[in-house]
């Protein structure tokens, strides 16, 4: 009676075990691209931007471009537009400037940065938006909830953020992305971080306020850390997946209007610290 | 002889024909002898003194089926007539004595003499040929599958016995796999729902079942048919020339008749395999008259696992099931009337035990219940007005709906995510289609009409129970598409035409918001300017257009013709998918402000050629096509519950050709067809704004292209009880986007892509074998049946997709395979 109550079951389940994932060997060419990748921060802070070329897939450290020319520009609301830093040190492809500002809420801030081919990037204008602050927080079962009240008046995206630390620095961090589009205007929303440590010690959580631009940009690069990280399951090129994309967000080339990898991004931060 | 119907203008079917003939001023004038007199209220068919119309139904013996399709021949002439899909036929000719030859394949010929000195009204019915059943084991349309006769490009025509002799996954007969073996026709991998024809996505094949669309044809996601071998007559796939009564879809028709059941005797047949068991009953309710069928599938999977040890299997249902169901009444010897309907779902009941946790408070249970179901019903009246005047009017609902719900103990899921949920989306149709024919003499033949449908699509409703989450509903929309037609068939001694005008108008219909958009900026929600409320009733947006059919053939011989066609369709309304296969839970879109209509321009030209016994057919076709206002997807499109999907879509353009080869051979012990495809398929997208474009703008390869198909399927008849089928396909791999780079940002590893497919997956190749045994005793009612085989016979792992990944920053590649393994099975079918 066991043999049959098996045998049917492996029959009924069989398409399951039809599947089959294998390693295999690609042949593939590398196309070097430019990648530019940064955000300005609310408060008072400095601003970074990463500027590099990109490796073969088989290379294990970034081929850094240290001879770009940067600029970081803002806009008001009454259109005084104005160029607000310059002025970076360089190491690595990481471009830190040389003195901290602080954004204004409601301007828009853009960057350019120029290779030395001549080439040119501009990102779009980012509105630096108002924060939204964390309400509350909580930790279920391996998910952060964070309370937040979303604002009515138009749709909001959110890069949210949660690292844990112990005395010798970062020991875990992830974050998530989301739209209102479950809980526009809710009084009692809240944002989930699935899968977060397990830990008591501190912990720091960020609620950035971004752009649609950049909201698809995380969204992108999120996706694409799911494919990335999968080991040997079907999940990331299987039936319902889709095509795999570039990290382009919202920087162009100005020559050739062919959009980069990367992507400048305006956050209004809200930030919590245990 | 001068027939006469007076016209009682509060009859509905004189009113609408009336009513068509106004649409079509010219068709009146070009009906010779035909006249619409308004004022006398009186339509007046006359015919020359030396013509005189033979006309009937074509059916089986046995069980009163009507036959479609069956050809009566004026012997020794060059003149004869096939049956039309209700198994009706007229035929006009100068008074004589004739005889005429009745043939349908699997049937006994039969030859009628007929002195046609008046209009006669005569009903044949043939028999089936055991012998030849016994002998022939691919059954065609004629006694060949020659190509040479027909005037449309690129048909085909399969019958169910013909589906049921093929190999099968887990032995289940599937019209879409057999839909499959079609040169032309491809699909983006194995498992995925639905097939590509020339270059076509799955959304522009209107499938009928008995006229009703059906918009999702798969169960299981994809692996299975939704369509019950046992319950279809007939299936039509055209591809090439398609007539000017199919509209609403861009590339193919696939046309499939249900039986009628026998209006004799009561019979049944089903089949027990190793994923379904199927049961079909037919038989009179009144004999001669009324007839009905009922057919039903299910499948196992849920029955065995109360079986399991495993809680978590015990508790869980997946099952899909089909009901098909019909019934045919002949009223009176002008009128027939058909209701038949189809019922299918997909379920899926997964239950959650919530676990203890480590602090001692255990998870909550959590059960997810996802269900996804097309509904058709199909009301048809035959009418025929006069031996030359046929009429058929048909009311269609069709729906196609899905739900998913989560409930829990609490609104928390087990992992603190989202709570208790119902979502529920539904596409329906409803369609009113009065259709024609008039058949002038028998070289020409008109057929008009008219297809409305009424379409509402809902794209989501979403109520949630849990605090701090709205409850969504996007906005219902709805259209109308108006499309009157009309199609011209003559036949002169070698060249015959098939010539239509389709014009079809379509409006977006309100109540709706719809926003408009920054013209200087991508359209993202960011760039919406305003947004414009329509009231109900209100058209939104209207488009319309003609659609020009047009086929040629001449005959150089009685075994040799060419052809030629051309074919304008228009596509109102998308699928919109970006996945690879497409998910039961994709929506469907219809044009208004900011999604255009599909327009298909094809051009085909044909040769046909048979042997001089017509032992073999061989055809060989070439096509071309272009596509405008297809739907492509931004990178990373979101579509979820997204109430501004344009902004996730972009506009573009396309083309695809190919040339078809083609070999049958239907008789003797070994039967078979073989087809060869090569052909290209592009698209390109046309956004005004070049950083938006995939692959910068450039043309690159459909998901589904694949230059090169080959197909063989054969059948060896090894004695009087055992046969031998075998289908072989050879396939090249589907385009791909590999990495072509990787950089790092915050010590995390990141790819980069080249452009969009521009790498191929590895050449795919399968082989399926099946064994028959049947054992036919005459004199018993009950006849059974085994099969048995072994699908992908040598485990062949065909790549469905290769992907790379970076886990711990180690690039790695990988095969994934749908099937990866032999897949044995076995079925026993019966007929009492």
């Amino acid at each position: 009676m066991n043999h049959l109550k098996n045998i049917c079951i492996a029959l009924c389940c069989s398409l399951v075990f039809f599947t089959c994932t294998e390693e295999t060997t690609l042949k593939t060419d590398y196309e070097p691209q430019i990648i530019i990748y940064g955000n300005l921060r609310s408060g008072t802070h400095g601003f970074g931007i990463f500027v590099a070329q990109t490796v073969p897939v088989d290379a294990y450290k970034n081929n850094p471009v240290n001879d770009a020319e940067i600029s970081l520009f803002t806009k008001s609301p009454d259109g005084d537009t104005s160029v607000v830093l310059d002025d970076f040190t360089i190491e690595e492809g990481y471009y830190e400037s040389k003195e901290q500002i602080t954004p204004v809420l409601g301007n828009y801030y853009w960057i350019e940065v120029t290779l030395k081919d001549g080439s040119v990037y501009k990102s779009t204008e980012e509105k630096l938006n108002p924060i939204v602050p964390i309400e509350s927080h909580s930790f279920i079962d391996y998910t952060l909830k964070l309370g937040i009240s979303d604002p009515e008046s138009e749709s909001n995206f959110y890069l949210s953020e949660v690292a844990f630390y112990d005395e010798f620095g970062t020991i875990f961090d992830t974050f998530s992305v989301t739209s209102d589009a479950l809980f526009n205007g809710n009084e009692d929303s809240f944002i989930e971080i699935i899968d977060v440590f397990d830990y008591d010690g501190s912990y720091s959580i960020e609620l950035s306020s971004v752009s649609y631009n950049t909201f698809k940009f995380y969204q992108k690069l999120l996706i694409q850390l799911d494919v990335n990280s999968a080991d040997d399951d079907a999940g990331s090129g299987g039936l319902f997946a889709t095509p795999p994309v570039n990290l382009k967000g919202n920087i162009v080339n100005t020559s050739n209007n062919k959009t980069a990898i990367g992507n400048f991004g305006v956050l209004a931060v809200s930030k919590y610290y245990e | 002889m001068k027939p006469q119907i007076m016209i009682k203008f509060n009859s509905f079917p004189y009113a609408l024909f009336f009513f068509i003939c106004m649409i079509f001023p010219t068709l009146g004038s070009s009906i010779n002898g035909f006249t619409v007199e308004s004022k006398m209220k009186r339509i007046d068919f006359q015919t020359t003194q030396q013509h005189f119309t033979v006309s009937g139904t074509i059916k089986d013996t046995a069980s009163g089926e009507t036959l479609l399709g069956a050809n009566l021949i004026v012997k020794g002439q060059r003149k004869g007539v096939s049956t039309n899909e209700y198994g009706f036929y007229s035929i006009t000719l100068p008074q004589n004595t004739y005889t005429f030859q009745v043939s349908y394949l699997g049937y006994v010929t039969q030859e009628i003499e007929v002195n046609l000195s008046e209009n006669k009204k005569i009903d044949i019915s043939l028999s089936v040929d055991t012998n030849q059943l016994d002998a022939v084991e691919i059954i065609v349309e004629s006694n060949s599958k020659s190509q040479v006769k027909s005037v449309l490009t690129g048909v085909s025509t399969l019958k169910a016995k013909e589906i049921k002799k093929l190999p099968a996954l887990l032995g289940e007969p599937d019209i879409t796999r057999v839909v499959l073996t079609q040169a032309g026709v491809s699909t983006i991998g194995e498992g995925a729902s639905g097939f590509n024809v020339r270059g076509g996505n799955i959304d522009q094949n209107l499938i009928l079942l008995d006229e009703a669309p059906i918009y999702n044809s798969s169960h299981a996601w994809g692996f299975f048919s939704i369509f019950n071998a046992d319950a279809i007559k007939k299936l039509t796939l055209y591809k090439g020339g398609i007539p000017a009564r199919f509209g609403g879809r861009a590339s193919s028709v696939l046309d499939i008749r249900q039986r009628e059941g026998s209006d004799k005797q009561f019979k049944g047949e089903g089949g027990i395999g190793v994923l379904f068991s199927r049961l079909t009953l037919e038989g009179p309710i009144k004999k001669d008259k009324l007839s009905f069928l009922v057919s039903g599938r299910r499948s196992y999977f849920d029955l065995f696992f109360p079986l399991s040890s495993d809680e978590e299997v015990k508790n869980n249902k997946i099952f899909f099931y089909d009901f098909n169901t019909k019934l045919s009444w002949t009223l009176n010897d002008n009128n027939k009337l058909f209701v038949s309907g189809y019922f299918g779902a997909d379920v899926m009941k997964l239950k959650y035990d919530g676990e203890e946790k480590s602090d001692g408070t255990k998870e909550q249970d959590e059960q997810i219940d996802f269900q996804w179901k097309n509904t058709t019903t199909t009301v048809r009246w035959n009418h025929i007005f006069s031996p030359k005047l046929f009429m058929n009017v048909s009311g269609i609902y069709s729906r196609y709906n899905y739900s998913l719900s989560s409930e829990n103990d609490s609104g928390g899921g087990p992992v603190g995510s989202s709570g208790s949920f119902l979502w529920k989306s539904s596409i329906e149709n409803f369609i009113f289609k009065p259709d024609f024919t008039f058949y002038k003499n028998s070289d020409t033949k008109i057929r008009f009409g008219l297809n409305s449908t009424l379409y509402k699509f809902s794209p989501a409703k979403v109520e949630s129970g849990e605090k701090g989450v709205n409850s969504i509903a996007l906005e219902v929309e709805k259209g109308l598409e108006i499309a009157p037609y009309v199609e011209y068939e003559k036949k002169w001694n070698q060249f015959s035409m098939n010539a239509g005008l389709r014009y079809s108008l379509f409006s977006n219909i309100g109540p709706q918001n719809v926003s408009t958009y920054d013209p200087n900026y991508p359209k993202s929600i960011a760039t919406i300017t305003e947004t414009t409320s329509y009231g109900s009733g209100d058209a939104t947006k209207s488009y319309s257009g003609f659609e020009p059919r047009l086929a040629l053939s001449y005959s150089i011989n009685d075994r040799k013709g060419v052809k030629l066609g051309f074919n304008r369709m228009y596509q109102y309304i998308h699928l919109i998918s970006n996945t690879f296969a497409a998910l039961p839970f994709d929506i469907w879109k219809p044009a208004g402000t900011h999604l255009k209509p599909l327009i298909v321009n094809q051009l085909s030209l044909g040769y046909a050629y048979d042997t001089e016994n017509r032992k073999y057919n061989f055809s060989v076709e070439g096509y071309f096509k272009t596509f405008e206002n297809i739907v492509e997807y931004k990178d990373g499109a979101d579509l979820f519950l997204n109430e501004n999907l344009e902004t996730q879509l972009l506009p573009a353009k396309g083309d695809s050709y190919g040339i078809e080869f083609g070999a049958y051979k239907t008789t003797g012990k070994l039967t078979g067809h073989f087809n060869y495809t090569y052909s290209a398929t592009r698209r390109k997208t046309t956004s005004s704004f070049q950083s938006e474009n995939i692959s910068n703008g450039d043309y690159y390869p459909s998901n589904f292209d694949r230059p090169h198909i080959l197909n063989l399927t054969s059948n060896y008849k090894l004695n009087k009880k055992w046969d031998l089928g075998l289908f072989f396909t050879y396939q090249t791999g589907r385009p791909t986007t590999y990495p072509t780079g990787k950089f790092y940002i915050d010590g995390t590893s990141y790819l980069t892509y080249s452009d969009r497919n521009k790498y191929r997956n590895p050449d795919t190749h399968r082989l399926d074998l099946s064994f028959n045994y049947a054992s036919h005793k005459p004199n018993k009612k009950w006849q059974g049946s085994w099969s048995f085989g072994v699908y992908n016979v040598y485990g062949r792992k065909n790549a469905f997709s290769t992907y790379s990944t970076l886990n711990k920053d180690q690039f790695k590649a990988y095969k994934f395979s749908v099937i990866g393994s032999q897949i044995p099975f076995i079925a026993y079918n019966f007929k009492f």
